[in-house]
């Protein structure tokens, strides 16, 4: 009887714990078999694969997940990342400027900022307006913000040269260790940042989006409409003004993910960022947000794209040709939904 | 659910293609995409080399075209993976210029081919392709010596993808011989981002737009094929010619059938195998240059056929 309940009680635990942990760790086991656990493993690799999360899908996904719980799906957000990587480049390759680099990179990164939040306004103001659904608006948004990017950069790369206060954003860590690896009969020392700028600031928005997600109305809200939109509706909820504040914030959230990209390269061209949206949408969906709304949490978006992140990195380290990657990928994701599906229908 | 896993797990297995690796030298090359023909000829000819010489290796472009993030990474990732040497074609110029300096930092020697990156210096060991400055130069010099001496040429550039270091050098060169010669009147230019579908477009669009045009210049030779089909649904052929860039087997093809007047021979397949050359001979202790010249001829009717009976062997 005893360890019936016991069973049970594991079980209930189990339960709660979201599968895709048990996924990524299956993959980061099967990858480190691969490589070797020693290459894998080592902390510069370890530190690269949360890098890459960061600059790339990491902090977008959130965006992309708060659209898909409230129903919706934003497809702008590569679009406004593109855009607002665009404009920092721009303001910060300003020269000569008539104010001084500090003020530059403050006014770059706002202006960076308020395009996001006046292209995600866009798409929120369009939803609450018409009954077009998110998709198609979000689709038309992205297209408008890749052309101001295109007409931005007049056709090239804009660089970012020598502003250290701002490449310290994308690549820059608080905290470094030396890594010493030999290379033949060489020895080859590597500083490896531990607590990297841009991953910082990726862990304090999934902080500060899982306490919005847990403690405020907007939240609930956004868990209501997701649940049943009607009833959200009948029951007093704002419905148009939460969904015009998800777009809002993907679009900052986007913004965000376009400097610290740009930051990254130390420059912009308009190409950056485009197509970043499905990796987004991945990463929510294997995190266990459902396309009719109202599932997951911030954080196991998170482990969604830090799935997205390993997946790419460990294929490349295992020497999968590339075209292969996406079968994998594109398998991860079918899997992961259908495995799922099957859960709670139990 | 275990049945699941455990077929994924043999599939990734497949995938990888674990194999047993004698050679002596890793090497990770990056090219600029997984679609178009061009990067193939040069992947597989490095590959080839690879064999012959005792160099493994291993591809890893981004799958879709100009995607300097995902190259990024993938310089990143080989970075990690302790590879002996990166060879590169950099999609952004300016853009990958971080994730060089990081291989520097490693120990890893890189090489570009093809395509430079901005301000080369210490990060990269040596470049391994045509002057694709002189390359347009030369292409739109004997262009314009195909039209009578007093006629005005009127003339449409199907451009490339402005944020690579190839383009910006090619259209220099364009522009040096436009300046030289004095009789070229500039219609008009538009990126097609080396595709031969978006030249298709763009052509269509310019053959509308304008009813006199007396030359195209593409920057490579799908576009120049893009062009041409263009300019054949028009029904206009006879009014225009056209030049490609590269010198691949469809280019050379295109220059023996009339389609297309020149092309100029990069010698993609040489790229790949001086780049993997110059590896070995770097990672033996031997002295490379800084730039290795590939290719560069002006592919014409006359020579064309020979090229391309050098390209398929």
């Amino acid at each position: 009887m005893n360890a019936k309940s016991g069973r049970r009680r594991v079980q209930a635990v189990l339960k709660r714990v979201p599968m895709t942990l048990f996924l990524l760790l299956g993959i980061i086991l099967v990858f480190s078999l691969l490589t070797g656990p020693a290459k894998y493993l080592k902390l510069s690799n370890v530190m690269n694969v949360i890098n890459q999360c960061a600059s790339g899908v990491g902090i977008l996904a959130l965006g992309s997940f708060l659209a898909i719980c409230s129903t919706g799906v934003d497809l702008s957000l590569g679009g406004i990342a593109s855009l607002s990587g665009m404009l920092t480049a721009k303001l910060l390759s300003w020269a000569p400027a008539p104010i001084g680099p500090a003020l530059l990179l403050v006014l770059a990164i706002f202006v960076a900022l308020a395009a996001g939040a006046v292209m995600g306004s866009l798409n929120g103001l369009i939803l609450s307006r018409t009954n077009i659904p998110s998709f198609i608006i979000t689709l038309g948004v992205s297209k408008i913000c890749e052309t101001l990017s295109r007409v931005i950069a007049g056709g090239t790369t804009i660089r970012v040269n020598g502003h250290a206060a701002f490449e310290f954003i994308g690549s820059g860590s608080l905290l470094s260790v030396q890594q010493t690896t030999m290379k033949g009969a060489r020895v080859i020392t590597r500083s490896i940042g531990i607590l990297p700028v841009s991953v910082l600031i990726m862990l304090a928005l999934y902080v500060l989006f899982s306490l919005l997600m847990r403690r405020t109305p907007f939240g609930t809200y956004v868990y209501a409409i997701g649940g049943n939109y009607e009833a959200a509706e009948l029951s007093g909820i704002d419905t148009t003004r939460t969904r015009f504040r998800v777009f809002l914030l993907g679009g900052l959230l986007a913004a965000v993910t376009g400097i610290i990209m740009t930051s990254r390269l130390t420059a912009a061209s308009a190409a950056n960022g485009l197509g970043m949206e499905f990796d987004g949408i991945a990463a929510a969906v294997v995190g266990g947000a459902a396309m009719t709304g109202g599932r997951s949490t911030p954080w196991r978006t998170f482990i969604g794209a830090l799935t997205i992140s390993v997946l790419r990195n460990g294929f490349s380290m295992i020497e999968m040709l590339p075209a292969m990657q996406m079968i994998a990928i594109g398998l991860v994701l079918i899997i992961v939904v259908a495995i799922d599906a099957a859960r709670n229908r139990r | 659910m275990k049945k699941i896993l455990v077929l994924f797990v043999a599939v990734l297995f497949l995938l990888s293609g674990v194999s047993a690796c004698a050679e002596e030298y890793e090497v990770t090359l990056i090219l600029k995409d997984n679609t178009s023909a061009g990067w193939r000829y040069l992947a597989s000819a490095a590959i080839a080399m690879g064999e012959e010489i005792g160099v493994k290796v291993t591809e890893n472009s981004p799958l879709e075209t100009q995607d300097a993030d995902q190259q990024y990474n993938a310089v990143l990732d080989a970075i990690e993976k302790e590879v002996d040497a990166i060879c590169i074609a950099p999609v952004d110029s300016a853009g990958i210029v971080p994730a060089l300096t990081k291989a520097y930092e490693a120990g890893i020697p890189v090489f570009t081919t093809n395509t430079r990156a901005f301000n080369e210096g210490d990060e990269v060991i040596s470049f391994v392709g045509v002057g694709n400055e002189q390359g347009g130069y030369d292409i739109a010099k004997y262009m314009f010596a195909q039209f009578p001496e007093d006629e005005t040429i009127n003339l449409i550039i199907i451009d490339g993808n402005r944020t690579g270091q190839t383009t910006l050098d090619r259209i220099a060169g364009i522009e040096r011989a436009i300046a030289e010669d004095g009789r070229v009147n500039l219609l008009d230019s538009q990126e097609a981002k080396f595709s031969r579908a978006q030249a298709q477009e763009t052509m269509e669009n310019f053959l509308v737009k304008y009813d006199d045009i007396d030359l195209v210049i593409a920057l490579n030779d799908e576009m120049a094929i893009g062009s041409y089909n263009a300019i054949v649904a028009a029904g206009r052929v006879e009014e225009m010619l056209i030049s490609g860039f590269d010198g691949t087997p469809e280019g050379l093809q295109a220059v023996l059938d009339g389609q297309i007047s020149a092309s100029l021979n990069q010698s993609l397949p040489g790229q790949g195998s001086e780049v993997i050359k110059a590896v070995k001979t770097y990672l033996d202790g031997g002295e490379v240059e800084e730039w290795i010249v590939v290719g560069g001829e002006v592919c014409t009717p006359e020579n064309a056929g020979e090229l391309l009976t050098k390209l398929i062997k």
